[in-house]
This record gives C-alpha cells, structure tokens and sequence, in this order.
C-alpha cells in the first residue's frame, strides 16, 4: 500500500520538484499539497495521511514547526519530514522537540529527497548534526552563543534594546553587553549592520 | 589646725611653684583669649590679679623670712600666714587649681568652634575648586592650596602677583605642556595631568576697597561628556544625512524592490517549466500533454519579451477556499474582503484555523464568513453550521497563536459559544505592520 503524503511547501518551484520527484516512486502517493501550515491538519482530519513534508517558512508566516508540533500531538500516528533551505539556528532543536521525525535540508537531488523520506517511514529519526555554519562579518556563525543568537533574531525585527530584554527576560545592561560582544566578533561599525548581515544570511528568522 | 607658718620651707616652696605654675597657666590663657567675649575674658583676668597677688605675698614672706627670719608684718598677710588654717589654704588651691582647668578648657574649646583666621584659611584649602583673592594692585590677599598648585603647574612659578598671573592666563603665556581649550566661550585649560579647569575673574566690592576675586573650576568630567556628546552628534549627522539620501531614494528603492520581486516569480515560473520539461523529456509520463508544455514556454518567452505581464497574486482567498472545498467544507462569505494584503493574511490566518477546529470538533461542512467596517476598523465574524461548542472553550496552541499574531498587529480576537460557536476578529485599518515586508528569500 502506497504512503500517502501532504506537501506543504509554498514555493511553487519546490512543490513542483516535489512533485515530479514522488511521481515515479511506488511507494508513495502525494495526496495534497498546499501553500500554508495552518491548512496542514485540515488535511490531516478529511484525509488519510501518512507522511507530510512540511517547510518551515509557509504562507500566511505559517510556522510548520508549530504545526508540526500539533499535528503529532492530535494525530501521532503521522510521519512528519521537517525540509527547510533556511541554515536558522534554532531550527533543529526546535523540530526534535515538536516531535518531527526527521529534518532534511532541501537539495534537488531525487535520490536524496527518497532516501529520507524512507528512512522516515521505516521509523528512523534523521536529523543533522548541526546547522551550516556561516560566515557572519569576521565571525562564524558556530562562534555565537545561544543567547547571542537569540537576542539576534529580536534585533532583526529592528526592537530596540530595551523591547529585546523584555521580550527575552533579560536586563537592558545584558542585552547591551551581548550586542556589543556580537559586534567586536563580526567587527561590524553598527548593530544596524549586525542585524542586516544576520537577516539575508538566513542565521536567524523570526516569527516562525 | 595649722596655720600656714606651720609648714616646712621644702612645703612652703611646693606651694609657691604651684601657685607659678597656675600663674602661668592663667597669663596664657588671658593671652591666647584671642577674640573671646568681654564677659569670658574678664573671669580670667580677675583670677589671674587674685593669682598673682597671692603669689606675691607668698614670695615676699619667704623671701623675708629667708632673708631676715622675721614674720611679714602686714595685717592681710598676718592673717594669711598666721592665723589662716593650712586645709583652708589647700582647699583654696584646689579651687584655683580647678577654676584655672576650666578656664583652660574654655580657652581651647573657644579656639576650636570660633572662626578665626586660620580656619578660613584650612577650610578655603579644603575646596576642591581655586579661589584667590587679591587687591587692585595684583597683591595676594588670600589663595587657597588649589590655586597655588594650579599656578604652579601652569605657570611655573608661585602665586605672588594675582594680576600677573591672570595675564598670563589670558595671553597664553604659559608652559608649553598645559593647552589652551575653546569650551563654551571660557578659559580653560588642560594641565599636564588631562585635567581640565576654567578661570574666572570678578571684581568684588568690599567697603572701601577693591577686591579681586579669581575662581577655577575643574571642569573634566564636564569637557569629557560634551566631547562624546560632540562625538554622537556627529554620528547622529551621519545617520541623518544617510536617512535623508534613503528618503530621497526611496521611489527608486521601492521600485527596484518591486521589480526584484518580478524577477523572483518568473524565476519560480521558469523553474517550475524546466522542471515540469525535463520530466517530460526524460519520463515522458507526467499528466501534461506536450502542447501544454509548449504553451507554457511561450507565456514565459513572452514574459521576458515584457510581451504580458505576470497576473496579479490572488492565490491567497481563492487557494484558501478551493481547499476547503477539497476538504468538503463550502465558505460562505459577506460583505467586502480586504485588498491590503497584510490585513488578508492575516484574515486567512484566523478562517484557516476556525475551519481546522469546525472540521474537527463540529464537523461541519460550511463557514459562514461576514466582513464588515466599523469605525475605521475591519470586523470578522465566523460561524460554522457544525455542533454546537461546549460552554468553555479552551485556547489551544492554534487559537493561541492567532491571538497573539492579531493582537501584535493591533487587532482582537474574540470567541463565543453561545448561542453557537463564534470566532470574531477586529483589525485596525492598517493591519499587520508588523510582519509587513518579511518575506524569505529562497
């Protein structure tokens, strides 16, 4: 009996590739796809689902790691293959603990997609070992902390130090003192380019 | 009792120096009185006649009786030697010795609180600033420590001559190691050592005389926080002057954005063909026939020829609601939607997740949707035609986190469940600011 799977990816190339990638495979039959997270568990509750590929960054800013996390917790039965191109940090750890049952970094390779997603459906959890590591100004990104790295992603929505040590329980002096370390790492001249560089590199998204 | 003649020479002479030894005492205490009231000074003087004349008798009898062995013949004296009992005399002494001490002790006590001259001078030496007074002619009446160091370290020499020295403050005749600062229209003066101190002079009216006063000031903290402030404002023009070349910009900014974003989609149109092409070519068993394919490959020559332009993204509403018919729920809708794409987004959000929760608690197959406007604001209300809601509901994390999306975009969210199950919305004009323009780039 052939798997069936739900996409959920909202670029319409990827989907495609998806698509044409599953179409040859025995095993596994794509029984919808859709652009959004959010719809993911209508899907779940009107059709037989067995594997969902689900992208992090979705339409709607629809997180699928939130989703993820309430699909397993209605309906645990499903296999859940996080696929992200984004190298965010935190996004790993976030998808073990929403209970994915693997993370795979997108790549166009069919061999590779068929792989995990095997590997998937025979019970095996495939997760990296760790993010890429990227090259933030002078630094890399393996050369921040956890807490740098969390006061970053405030700082790309453009929140001012006193907003980022509310929103992170933090003191304002704290938030100063990492922002600083941050900046003599990256030899970055302001935090305004510290943010930026940290944005277009994909290190850190908020809101998902 | 013995009289005073009773005693022994060796006595007598014990008495006589501790009657000098009081005198003494009481002269320097009359001495150093300084400046003591008439009623604290007059005691003092009187003790000390009363002191001194019992100490001439005394002398004059021993000297007699050294002299010549025969008594004095005085009558005061007779009975001061004679007749007066010895434990009166020594009780007499002790009273003088203790009326002496108290005297002392007012004496000391009237030199430690009074303001003397010395005291002016140590507490002026105590001022942190530097303060000189001098007459007319240039004539040091009266510098304290603070200013003969700053003379010292800026002119070398010591503070003789007051006008002298303001001359060379102001001609900048000075040692080359100290600088000449420009602060807010003052004398200053950096020393040696990085401190910096200003100068003032003025003219004070004291009776008949001219006094001049000279005052200085250190001012380091002060110059060093007005240097960062010149520091920041220097970098605040900067900002300013980069903000102002962004504004003038920005028409081209925006557009250049928008024409990135074209660019993006008919590279994701692009991509979907080859792919959907080389499928065809290699398998040869997708669902689209060759024409189609060929159909698609000219819309994008015609693309990049700017012979058409890519439509209008309208997936959103219609994507939204063809897959809840797919998934057997019809979504009824009234009123206008919104066009402004944040606030539609975030409209589909909240239709999306009270769809999943009729689907999955009421099974229901239809939402009915109404928008309406109220007072600038943009109102939502959905209702399902499934099972009726229990009387309490709880915000899981789906509810919950549409909740806290509306409400960052300034918006509300409202649940009922009686008479039935209601999920209402309310947006502000403008919705969703802040999640504007955070597309990921692929």
């Amino acid at each position: 009996m052939q798997v069936q799977v739900l996409i959920v990816e909202d670029d319409p190339m990827t989907r495609t590739l998806f698509e044409i990638h599953l179409k040859d495979s025995s095993r596994y039959q794509i029984v919808g796809m859709t652009e959004s997270a959010a719809m993911a568990e209508l899907y779940c509750l009107t059709r037989q689902i067995d594997l969902i590929i689900m992208d992090v960054c979705t339409a709607l800013h629809a997180s699928g790691l939130k989703a993820a996390e309430k699909i397993k917790k209605n309906h645990p039965h499903i296999k859940i293959l996080i696929v992200t191109s984004q190298p965010e940090c935190d996004f790993i750890e976030r998808a073990r603990n929403a209970g994915a049952d693997s993370f795979w970094y997108k790549e166009p390779s069919r061999e590779a997609l068929l792989a995990i997603m095997d590997r998937t459906m025979d019970g095996e959890h495939r997760y990296p070992e760790h993010s890429p590591s990227l090259p933030i100004g002078a630094a890399l990104s393996t050369d921040f902390t956890k807490q740098e790295l969390n006061i970053l992603r405030e700082l790309t929505s453009g929140d001012t130090d006193e907003e980022i040590a509310s929103t992170l329980h933090l003191s304002t002096w704290t938030v100063r003192k990492y922002v600083k370390q941050m900046l003599e790492k990256t030899q970055f001249k302001s935090r305004t380019q510290l943010a930026v560089a940290a944005r277009e590199s994909g290190l850190v998204i908020k809101n998902y | 009792m013995n009289p005073f003649l009773s005693l022994s020479y060796s006595a007598r002479g014990a008495i006589l120096m501790y009657l000098y030894a009081l005198l003494l005492i009481q002269f320097c205490c009359v001495l150093f009185a300084g400046e003591q009231k008439e009623k604290y000074r007059l005691p003092g003087r009187m003790f000390l006649f009363i002191l001194s004349a019992a100490f001439l008798f005394l002398m004059r009898d021993f000297n007699q009786r050294i002299n010549t062995g025969s008594p004095v013949t005085v009558h005061m004296e007779k009975i001061l030697f004679e007749q007066l009992p010895c434990a009166v005399l020594f009780l007499i002494l002790i009273v003088a010795g203790i009326v002496t001490c108290f005297l002392v002790c007012n004496v000391i006590r009237y030199h430690r609180t009074s303001l003397t001259r010395s005291s002016i001078k140590e507490s002026m030496d105590s001022l942190p600033s530097g303060l000189c007074f001098s007459s007319a002619d240039g004539f040091v009446l009266l510098a304290n420590r603070t200013m003969e160091r700053l003379c010292q370290e800026l002119t070398g020499s010591d503070l003789q001559d007051a006008n002298a020295f303001w001359k060379q403050l102001v001609q900048k005749d000075l040692l080359p190691e100290n600088r000449r600062i420009v602060f807010d229209g003052t004398l200053c003066f950096q020393l040696k050592n990085k401190e910096i101190w200003t100068f003032q002079r003025e003219r004070l009216a004291a009776e008949d005389e001219n006094v001049f006063q000279i005052f200085a000031l250190n001012i380091s903290e002060l110059y060093h926080l007005f240097e960062e402030l010149e520091q920041k404002n220097v970098q605040l023009a900067g900002m300013n002057r980069r903000l102002k070349k962004y504004s003038e910009n920005l028409d081209t900014f925006v557009r250049s954005r928008e024409i990135l974003d074209a660019k993006i989609r008919i590279h994701k149109e692009i991509g979907q063909t080859l792919f959907t092409s080389r499928a065809y070519l290699i398998h040869n068993d997708l669902d689209l026939s060759e024409e189609e394919i060929f159909t698609q490959w000219e819309y994008i020559v015609r693309l990049l020829k700017k012979e058409t332009s890519l439509p209008r993204n309208e997936h959103g509403w219609a994507a939204f609601v063809n897959e809840a018919q797919n998934a057997g729920v019809s979504i009824l809708t009234s009123g206008r939607l919104p066009t402004e794409s944040n606030q539609l987004e975030l409209i589909q959000l909240a239709a999306a997740e009270a769809l999943t929760n009729a689907v999955r608690h009421a099974q229901a197959d239809a939402l009915y949707i109404q928008f309406s406007e109220k007072s600038g604001c943009l109102q939502m209300r959905i209702i399902n035609n499934g099972k009726k809601a229990p009387e309490a509901v709880q915000e899981g994390g789906g509810l919950g986190s549409l909740r806290i999306r509306l409400e960052e975009a300034g918006g509300q969210m409202h649940l009922e469940t009686c008479p039935q199950f209601c999920l209402s919305v309310t947006l502000p004009e403008k919705g969703a600011e802040n999640h504007a323009s955070t597309s990921i780039d692929r």
